[in-house]
C-alpha cells in the first residue's frame, strides 16, 4: 500500500531548526572577532 | 501519467517509485524545487527499505533539494546510507561558511560530477551567502550594516573576488528571493534591514 505524507518514520532525518543560533559556534565567534579588528561596532 | 485517472491505482509501486524519482529529478533540473519534493519524497517514502542502493539514488537528488528548501539532512541519515561526501558540505552550508563549501564541493567534485548534481550543488553558495550575511547582521546588531562588514565576513571565508558591486549584486538577490527583508541604500553603502524577521527561515521562504 502507498505511504501517506503522515506516516513517516523517517521525519527525524530533515533537521530544520539548524538555522537559530542557539550557541556560538566557533566560526561565529572567528566572524565576531574579525568584524572587531574591521572596526565596526559590535552589539 | 498524472492524467491517467483511475488506472494510475493499478500500476505497480515499483513504477511509480521510478516515475516519481525520474520526474523529481527532471524538476530539480529545471528548479521546480516543490514539484522536485514531492515526488522525490514520495520515490523515497515508497522505495522498500531493503533497496538501499535505490533509496541511496533517490537520496541522492533528494538532499539538495532538501537543502535548498531550508531542510538539512542529519549526519546519521547521510552515514546510514553512505553518502559522507555529503557531510562537509551540509556542515559548510548551515555555518554559513562559503570559503568551506566551495572547498568541500572541489574535494569531493568527482563523485558530486557523477551523479549529475554538482552544478545543482553550487547553487548552495547563495543560501550559505544568506546565513553568513545574517551572522554578520546579527554581530552588528543594528538595522543598517556597512556593506563593507558583508565584505569583511566574506575575505574571512576566503572569498577574495567579490568587491563592492559583486556583493550588492549578491544582496539584491537574495532580496528578489525574499531571503533577505530590507534594501540597499547604494550612496551610504549600507543594506537596511527589517527590524523583524529580516532573514526569514529557508524553509518558510518556498517561492522559489
Amino acid at each position: 500500500a502507498e505511504r501517506a505524507d503522515g506516516e513517516d518514520d523517517d521525519v527525524n532525518v530533515w533537521e530544520d531548526n539548524w538555522d537559530d543560533e542557539t550557541h556560538e559556534s566557533e566560526f561565529s565567534k572567528q566572524l565576531k572577532e574579525e568584524l572587531r579588528k574591521g572596526g565596526h561596532p559590535i552589539a | 501519467i498524472d492524467n491517467c485517472g483511475p488506472l494510475y491505482s493499478k500500476f505497480l509501486m515499483a513504477d511509480k517509485v521510478a516515475y516519481n524519482y525520474f520526474l523529481g529529478r527532471k524538476a530539480l533540473f529545471d528548479g521546480e524545487l516543490s514539484l522536485a519534493e514531492k515526488s522525490l519524497m514520495y520515490a523515497f517514502r515508497n522505495c522498500p527499505a531493503e533497496c538501499m542502493s535505490n533509496k541511496k539514488k533517490i537520496l541522492i537528488y533528494l538532499i539538495p533539494v532538501k537543502m535548498f528548501l531550508g531542510h538539512m539532512p542529519t549526519a546519521s541519515l547521510l552515514h546510514e546510507y553512505r553518502l559522507d561526501e555529503f557531510q562537509e558540505v551540509v556542515a559548510a552550508v548551515k555555518d554559513g561558511d562559503v570559503g568551506r563549501v566551495d572547498a568541500a564541493l572541489t574535494k569531493n567534485e568527482p563523485f558530486f560530477i557523477k551523479c549529475g548534481i554538482f552544478l545543482v550543488l553550487e547553487k548552495l553558495r547563495t543560501i550559505t551567502s544568506r546565513t553568513l550575511f545574517k551572522k554578520v547582521s546579527q554581530i552588528i546588531g543594528t538595522t543598517q550594516i556597512p556593506l563593507e562588514a558583508f565584505l569583511t565576513g566574506l575575505r574571512l571565508v576566503g572569498v577574495t573576488d567579490v568587491n563592492m558591486d559583486e556583493l550588492e549584486c549578491i544582496i539584491a538577490n537574495l532580496i528578489a528571493e525574499k531571503k533577505i527583508k530590507g534594501y540597499l541604500a547604494h550612496q551610504q553603502q549600507k543594506l537596511v534591514i527589517s527590524k523583524t524577521n529580516a532573514f526569514p527561515t529557508l524553509s518558510s521562504v518556498t517561492s522559489s
